[in-house]
């Protein structure tokens, strides 16, 4: 006998959840929305690797008892010579641009991916797990492994076809959106279990923002710009705490989309421009919006002379 | 499309279209799972992390492994990230300092730095400070002790 699922079953409200739940996960997207996911990641990505030239030559100096190495990173026996991690920074750069530009993305995906991941991993076995690569890593791993240049790159240009809106499209970026707030849910959690219900004193926060600021001080570097005030009317401090912490373990409403989205985006943003102008740390993949992409329909970013260019080229001939 | 025994059979491309779903629920499962696991097992790593930052609660008084220029009056002059550790990220240069101290290799990072060091300066510390944070930042003293791991002398 096999179980049928009835008009009834299907009107039960776990049913239904489980429903809207696959519908959202499942729905299909225009190529166009993970393209232009695909182009501002893979340029983030890009100019990250770039700007990190200055940690490839440091790294490339460093002693090997010096190296601690974390995840991939333990395959090694020890540090890379410098030779290969000079290669994989001309790799990571080459394969960059191809990813951003969606040239033979089929195989540079995967590459940029894996470089991408090869670089933030051996870049923490130094002893500081540097937290601010993760997210960027895992998008581009997961942008790395999806159909992601079948609009707006070289591919799509040489290919000469339109695509219609498809699951393929459109489950990624869930993907991606689902990483981004179980990350900072995971980051409320961590406060919560670490830091216990303390953290929501302001005296965690007050101690926090004034070590910050301690230590860049020692480091002959400048203050955080309003650490100084906040510790003078250390009242905000709680209201902030318990903001903070707040916005990280809501991070998942924000897929609901709509008056929640609209809630949490700016929220979130605020709370990256606290961390920075009260602590200099500033999670710059987060704080300038690259992590959120993926909660918005992207398309829509591309302006219409663009999108019709786009559309008369990809036409069939 | 109908078969003999009159069960309705999906075609083929409605049949993969479902496989395929089956397989992205099943993938999406195994990313969260994946994406949760360093939380419940307690331990961070990269690319699946617990995300630690900041969490720990923290008491107003707290210690620093500093990096500090003399002049030949004696003074104290902090240095750059960049001439501590040839970094822009003051996470990897107090990191850098840290660890050197923690293995023993004070006087050899010592030596490193006072490489590198700017003119005016006659010799460089490494030293282990403690400080009340809250009170420097309030404008007051905050130096609660000092103890010196290396000096070396700067060569002109």
């Amino acid at each position: 006998m096999t179980a049928q699922l009835t008009p009834d079953a299907l009107r039960r409200p776990g049913w239904q959840l489980f429903n809207r739940l696959d519908s959202w996960l499942l729905a299909p997207a225009p190529a166009e929305r993970l393209a232009v996911f695909r182009i501002l990641v893979g340029s983030y990505a890009t100019i990250a690797m770039i700007v990190s030239v200055g940690e490839f030559a440091r790294l490339a100096d460093r002693p090997a008892v010096q190296f601690e190495p974390v995840g991939i990173a333990n395959l090694l026996e020890g540090p890379l010579p410098s030779t290969a991690l000079w290669g994989l920074f001309g790799l990571s750069v080459l394969s960059g641009f191809a990813f951003t530009f969606g040239a033979g993305f089929r195989y540079t995906g995967w590459v940029f991916a894996a470089c991408q991941l090869t670089w933030a991993t051996y870049h923490a076995s130094w002893g500081q797990m540097l937290h601010f690569e993760h997210l960027v890593t895992l998008h581009v791993l997961v942008l790395g492994f999806a159909p992601a240049a079948h609009a707006y790159s070289v591919d799509a240009f040489r290919r000469q076809g339109s695509v219609e809106p498809d699951t393929r499209y459109g489950w990624p970026l869930r993907l991606a959106a689902i990483i981004t707030v179980v990350t900072y849910a995971l980051a409320g959690i961590a406060k919560l279990r670490i830091g216990g219900v303390e953290w929501l004193n302001s005296e965690t926060l007050t101690n926090h923002i004034a070590y910050s600021a301690t230590r860049m001080d020692l480091l002959g570097e400048p203050r955080p710009p309003l650490a100084s005030l906040a510790i003078a009317n250390d009242w905000v401090l709680q209201p902030m705490a318990i903001a903070s912490v707040a916005v990280e373990l809501f991070a998942p409403l924000a897929l609901l989309g709509g008056w929640f989205r609209r809630a949490w985006v700016p929220s979130a943003i605020l709370l990256h421009l606290g961390t920075l102008t009260l602590m200099f740390v500033f999670f710059s993949y987060n704080g300038l919006g690259f992590a959120l992409l993926p909660l918005y329909r992207l398309e829509r970013l591309v302006p219409e002379r663009v999108r019709a260019h786009f559309a008369s080229s990809d036409a069939p001939r | 499309m109908i078969s003999d025994n009159s069960t309705i059979v999906p075609p083929d491309g409605q049949r993969n279209a479902t496989r395929a779903a089956a397989l992205r629920r099943l993938a999406t499962l195994i990313l969260v799972a994946a994406l949760i696991s360093p939380a419940l097992r307690n331990e961070d790593g990269i690319p699946l992390s617990t995300y630690p930052m900041y969490a720990a609660t923290r008491g107003n008084v707290s210690s620093y492994v500093t990096a500090l220029g003399v002049t030949d009056t004696g003074a104290n002059r902090t240095l750059s990230t960049s001439t501590i550790a040839e970094t822009m990220d003051w996470l990897i240069a107090q990191s850098f300092l840290n660890d050197a101290v923690a293995r023993g290799e004070g006087a050899q990072v010592c030596r490193q730095i006072a490489g590198r060091a700017p003119e005016g300066l006659t010799a460089i510390e490494i030293a282990t400070e403690r400080h009340d944070t809250v009170a420097r930042l309030r404008g007051e003293e905050s130096l609660l002790h000092r103890n010196v791991h290396a000096r070396c002398e700067i060569r002109s």
